[in-house]
């Protein structure tokens, strides 16, 4: 015999086994499918109290001599009620009205299952498989019972769908078409309070509302869309009673308790695992968006540094970007890992631009320069802070972005500090201009661009009515200052700032 | 016929009483603006139109009907804070609901039911969006798909409850554009709002502070005195060529 017969098969011989299995399964599945409600309209404590408030319910049950499963349904509609009118008729919150209700309901319970009188009717079913489930113990009647609500409860929810969706989206516009929202909330409790009796036998009072919550909240991290966090949870219940069923059957565990720490199990893995929201998937999200973004951000660096015709080696490039050189050098290796980059290999490294590297970077300095020209133009943010926001867009938007920006902006040739925006096919077709400290004297010039960093030149002569397109004479220049003639003023900047304007001939 | 008719009606939470006395006829073919200082009654007006609040006295009539014969013909937008846009379910599905209105218990939308929601949605601009979950929206994007909702009911009355908090300039064009449709088709549009530089944009003002202060035009309703009462002195007003400067 195989392993897999050994583990899955032989404890099947066990006429109880099937029917702890059948339960489980009936069980897994309805109780999921409801919770799923539960926790979108937020109602997981009321479940609990629920579960807990059908102990009376099943003593006096017994006490009476009728079908405990009536019993139980009682008092756990009763419970319901009596919390929604203490809500409605005093001052006192919903949670500490089930707070008062669920305990008082409860150690009603465990007083009644205490007495002699319940206790010889009883017949030696005793108050821990009631409070923690006793799965292998179900019988036959009890799963005609377990089948009969579980299909009840279901069509209640395939039928009524779309009423009890909009209520519990929207409870209010639900009420204003005409929904008699009172009725669904009832109608919500009663299905809650059969399903928390249903699944009493497999998991308890203690645990039922872990059945309720656990597989729902699973698929609520892993679905957008009702239906199919339905399913998803259905799926989740069943693999988690399958399993600590088996669990308890080998190792000889509690059954309900292996069942609940199955689904919290799987519930954590969504919780870290989970593709778009889990824990790790953002964390790898933002670590690669850091990545690429540091990445980039060296790559136009040795493409600035290329066309100066200086050489990029790591030590340049590190202090040009002002960050260690360690880091500098590992993300070197990374760009020419992605053929951005060529090194020259040996003991004075340094690092040249490949041809698909050229075309990165200058996609990048398209996106940047139409983020600022959009920026500038089409939002009130300051020239001196759209820089900083565009460094940090041009990294998050897609390609076809720019050429869509490039379309509203109606395809502008430079940037608002003057830059030139490359084309899609990374060609710059504008004349760049002289710096402005090189410049003859007396001969009308036109700026053509001010360089954007440092942010504090940029806005001191923007301060000084410097500005694209604005025509300046310089009248005087010496060591450390320019004079210049701007419209009908004169205006003295220093003579290092004058290195960041690029100016042409005036025509 | 009026499209609303409100008779001597007044709503209480417990003892705190909130509209005294309200009397109002509106004519259908309008945009009204609900406007009043915070705790006026505006949202509660709104409630108690809609039949949802029970009043301590009077009536509101509908087309001169009861509300509770009148439901599907009454589309409401609530405040966008009232849901969880955590709820799974997506753009589409919440446009949907506004079938809803027109379907008997156990019914499915129909075919009908999906296109008419779908052109909804391609009127607010909302068409490439439909598969997303609504949680993952802007303010502006959620008040569109809410407004698509109350647009696929295909109503005659409709009813906003504050639908420019959180939205975007351009968002709270396109509503105002889409409403002024809707009045332009001889529908009512009844809107809650609390800022004042909007009201131009409605043909017919209500001034709220717990009972009704002025119903009117922007002219007739915006005057130093009637401002004075509903807003206790909170707020100035200037008049400045053809508009106003509310000070605060």
């Amino acid at each position: 015999m195989g392993l897999f017969d050994q583990i899955f098969i032989e404890p099947l011989r066990y006429e109880f086994m099937q029917r702890a299995l059948v339960a489980a399964l009936l069980v897994g599945t309805i109780s999921s499918v409801v919770g799923c409600y539960i926790i979108v309209r937020r109602l997981a404590l009321l479940g609990d109290a629920i579960a807990h408030a059908v102990l009376p319910g099943v003593a006096i049950a017994w006490l009476l001599g009728f079908p405990f499963f009536w019993g139980a349904v009682g008092t756990g509609v009763l419970t319901a009620l009596g919390i929604g009118l203490i809500t409605r008729r005093s001052k006192v919150k919903e949670d500490t009205a089930i707070g008062v209700m669920f305990t008082t309901a409860f150690a009603l319970g465990v007083l009644l299952l205490s007495t002699d009188a319940v206790r010889k009717k009883a017949q030696g079913v005793d108050l821990f498989h009631i409070l923690f489930g006793n799965v292998l113990g179900v019988s036959t009647g009890d799963l005609i019972t377990i089948a009969i609500t579980g299909a009840l409860v279901l069509l209640t929810i395939v039928l009524l769908y779309k009423e009890l969706l909009l209520h519990s989206f929207d409870p209010t516009t639900a009420a204003a078409i005409g929904l008699p929202t009172g009725f669904l909330h009832y109608l919500m409790m009663l299905l809650l309070s059969l399903t928390i009796v249903a699944s009493l036998q497999t998991v308890g009072v203690v645990l039922a509302v872990a059945m309720l919550i656990i597989p729902g909240a699973t698929a609520f991290l892993l679905t957008h869309r009702l239906p199919t966090m339905m399913l998803v949870a259905a799926g989740i219940g069943i693999m988690a009673s399958l399993t600590g069923l088996y669990l308890s059957f080998h190792v000889n565990l509690s059954s309900g308790a292996s069942i609940v720490l199955v689904a919290g199990v799987l519930f954590m893995g969504a919780f870290f695992l989970a593709p778009q929201h889990g824990v790790l998937a953002r964390w790898w999200q933002r670590k690669h968006h850091q990545r690429q973004t540091q990445m980039q951000d060296m790559l136009r660096k040795i493409y600035e540094l290329t066309e100066r015709g200086t050489e990029a080696t790591a030590a340049i490039v590190a202090q040009a970007l002002r960050q260690p050189l360690a880091h500098t050098q590992r993300g070197l290796r990374a760009l020419v890992r992605h053929g951005w980059v060529q090194t020259s290999g040996g003991p004075q490294e340094h690092f040249t631009i490949t041809p698909k590297g050229r075309e990165e970077a200058i996609k990048l300095i398209r996106s940047h320069r139409l983020w600022e020209h959009y920026l500038a133009e089409k939002t009130s943010l300051p020239l001196e802070s759209v820089h900083a926001e565009a460094h940090r867009l041009e990294h998050v938007q897609p390609a076809e972005m720019a050429e869509r920006l490039e379309r509203q902006l109606g395809h502008p040739v430079r940037d608002p500090h003057g830059d030139p925006i490359p084309t899609p096919e990374g060609r710059i077709s504008v004349d760049p201009g002289q710096p402005l400290d090189r410049w003859p004297l007396e001969t009308l010039a036109i700026i053509t661009h001010i360089e954007d960093e440092p942010e504090e030149i940029l806005s001191g002569l923007l301060a000084r009515g410097l500005s694209l397109g604005q025509s300046v004479l310089i009248v005087e220049r010496t060591e450390h200052q320019i004079r210049l003639q701007i419209s009908d003023r004169v205006e003295v900047i220093p003579a290092l700032w004058a290195k960041a304007i690029s100016v042409v001939a005036a025509p | 016929m009026h499209a609303i008719e409100i008779e001597n009606l007044s709503v209480s939470y417990g003892t705190h009483r909130v509209l005294r006395n309200v009397t109002l006829k509106i004519e259908p073919g309008q945009m009204v603006g609900v406007f009043g200082p915070n705790g006026a009654g505006k949202s509660t007006l709104l409630k108690a139109i809609l039949g949802l609040l029970p009043g301590d006295g009077g009536r509101v009539r509908l087309f001169g009907e009861d509300v509770h014969a009148m439901r599907r013909r009454v589309a409401y937008v609530p405040q966008r804070e009232s849901v969880d846009w955590d709820f799974p379910v997506l753009v589409e599905d919440v446009v949907l609901m506004g079938r809803y209105a027109h379907l008997g218990w156990l019914r499915r939308p129909a075919h009908a039911d999906r296109e008419r929601a779908a052109h909804a949605l391609q009127q607010v601009e909302m068409t490439p969006l439909a598969k997303r979950q609504i949680g993952q929206l802007s303010g502006g994007q959620q008040q569109r798909v809410f407004l698509a909702r109350a647009l696929a009911q295909e109503a005659d009355i409709y009813m906003l409850d504050e639908p420019f908090i959180g939205v975007d300039a351009a968002t709270e064009q396109k509503i105002f554009e889409i409403l002024r449709e809707l009045r332009n088709l001889g529908k009512l549009v009844l809107v809650v709002n609390h800022d004042l530089s909007t009201a131009r944009q409605f043909n017919r003002l209500i001034l709220l502070n717990g009972q009704l202060v002025a119903y009117g035009t922007a002219d007739e309703v915006f005057k130093p005195e009637l401002l004075q009462r509903a807003y206790s002195g909170r707020l100035t007003l200037l008049e400045e060529a053809d508009r106003w400067i509310v000070v605060r």
